[in-house]
């Protein structure tokens, strides 16, 4: 691990322009020689710039990814697409699960039923097999509209497009400045990622407003979860309800004994993009 | 630098057999040395990687009977050796003039991003579900929490943390390859 580590930091130096010339060339003929090492480099190339994008480049070291590293037009063409991959990202984030697996399992159990299931071999069967689930889903999708129909709250149902954005409490970010969201005009939903300082209470309650106006949204009965991030308390709110303007969102927690008692105030600028379609 | 390709069958062939005795073997040898000449070029701040590539080849391959009789050891270092002389020459004719950063960090036309965002969900649509899916999952987040994140991706997978990230990159330059095509065919249609 160490000695992998060591390997993408020579890597990174040298798409920089950082090396003497004595390791430059050495590296450069174990790039000749050596498979692996080639498309270690090409992932190294890939890491710079997403490191780039996001942000995470010394000052010296912006000023040579510009001047050395983006010396040809493949190079742009990487920043592009991962531009591009970035604002894909953003706008199709998975949900936090801790136990989620990653690879889906629905169409596997269906494949594996139909495929195997003796029964599911014979025709009259297998059309029969169908109808059921046919009805099946029907009733499901029934269920779902009458729901969405009744106006579920906190945002849990079908929530399109969505956009997550992690918030810290005490209103602003380090260097003063009120936290931007900027939402494209194709995201549906806006999910909140509340970070809390720690997770003592049984429930959560978060109420929305503008500053200055109405209130737009209000939740209980929200739960606490464990992600990377730490503890988080997730909100929903559909981007139709929200305009550009800053917003405040109040949580306050409930404890066993029903007592309510203020956790944070949230505060966070909409920037609603029409033009990015 | 540009100048006529003087590089003829025979010797083209020499090159090949040289490279290794299998022709098929020995094609995708070439193409690989070429790639990466061109990389090593290009990391040079060379602004005509390929050209320097091509002008290299010619000069091995216009020696390859000598030296598929004298030379012992990987032909991967030959070529770099003559790389290296080409990259002198070139910096000697024309020095390497560095880009403005304000001119090379500039974002692509407005237009042409929005093509290229509906070509990668064209082509995010056209991968299996489980490589999409680690597609998001991997290159969401920032710092501590991307590390953290991959961490825990590599743990679900029963994968090396390297592991993971090769597959990642593989994943990535599929799709990459696959908007290029999307966006030459919109160009073509």
């Amino acid at each position: 691990m160490q000695r992998d580590v060591e390997g993408q930091t020579l890597l990174r130096s040298y798409l920089l322009g950082e090396l003497e010339q004595e390791p430059q060339q050495q590296l450069e003929q174990r790039l000749l020689a050596d498979d692996e090492y080639f498309e270690a480099l090409l992932i190294a190339e890939d890491e710079l710039i997403d490191q780039y994008l996001g942000g995470a480049l010394t000052p010296l070291e912006q000023q040579r990814f510009a001047s050395i590293f983006l010396s040809t037009p493949e190079r742009h063409g990487k920043l592009n697409f991962a531009r591009a991959l970035r604002k894909y990202i953003e706008l199709n984030e998975p949900a936090r699960m801790p136990d989620s697996k990653v690879v889906e399992k629905a169409p596997a159990f269906w494949k594996r039923f139909f495929h195997t299931h003796p029964r599911a071999r014979h025709p009259a069967l297998s059309f029969s097999l169908a109808a059921a689930l046919l009805l099946l889903v029907a009733g499901i999708t029934w269920m779902a509209v009458k729901n969405l129909r009744s106006g579920t709250q906190g945002g849990e149902e079908n929530p399109g497009a969505v956009l997550a954005v992690t918030l810290t409490p005490g209103a602003t970010r380090g260097d003063g400045a009120i936290e931007k969201v900027s939402i494209p005009a194709r995201v549906e939903t806006l999910r909140l990622h509340l970070r809390l300082p720690d997770a003592e209470y049984v429930s959560y309650n978060a109420t929305v407003k503008a500053v200055g106006g109405q209130e737009i949204l209000s939740v209980d009965n929200l739960k606490a979860e464990t992600t990377t991030e730490g503890t988080v308390v997730r909100v929903q709110l559909p981007t139709a309800k929200l305009k550009t303007e800053d917003y405040q969102l109040n949580l306050s927690g409930q404890r066993a004994n029903g007592q309510p008692e203020k956790v944070g105030r949230y505060d966070f600028r909409v920037l609603k993009n029409p033009q990015d379609k | 630098m540009k100048r006529e390709r003087i590089l003829t069958q025979e010797n083209f062939e020499s090159l090949l057999a040289w490279l290794d005795a299998d022709r098929e073997l020995a094609g995708k040898r070439y193409e690989d040395i070429r790639a990466r000449l061109i990389k090593i070029f290009t990391s040079r701040g060379c602004n005509v990687p390929e050209e320097l590539a091509d002008e290299t080849i010619d000069r091995v391959t216009g020696k390859v009977k000598e030296l598929a009789a004298t030379y012992k050891g990987d032909p991967g270092l030959y070529f770099y050796g003559v790389a290296h002389n080409v990259y002198l020459e070139h910096c000697r004719k024309k020095p390497t003039v560095p880009v403005s950063p304000a001119l090379s960090i500039a974002e692509a036309d407005e237009g042409e991003m929005e093509e290229e965002f509906q070509c990668l969900e064209r082509c995010m649509q056209g991968l299996p579900i489980d490589s999409r899916q680690l597609v998001l999952q991997y290159y969401r987040d920032e710092k501590q929490a991307k590390i953290n994140s991959r961490k825990q991706l590599a743990d679900q997978l029963g994968i090396a943390l390297n592991a993971l990230r090769i597959r990642a990159f593989r994943i990535r330059a599929t799709l990459q390859k696959c908007v290029q095509n999307c966006m030459t065919e919109r160009v073509a249609g």
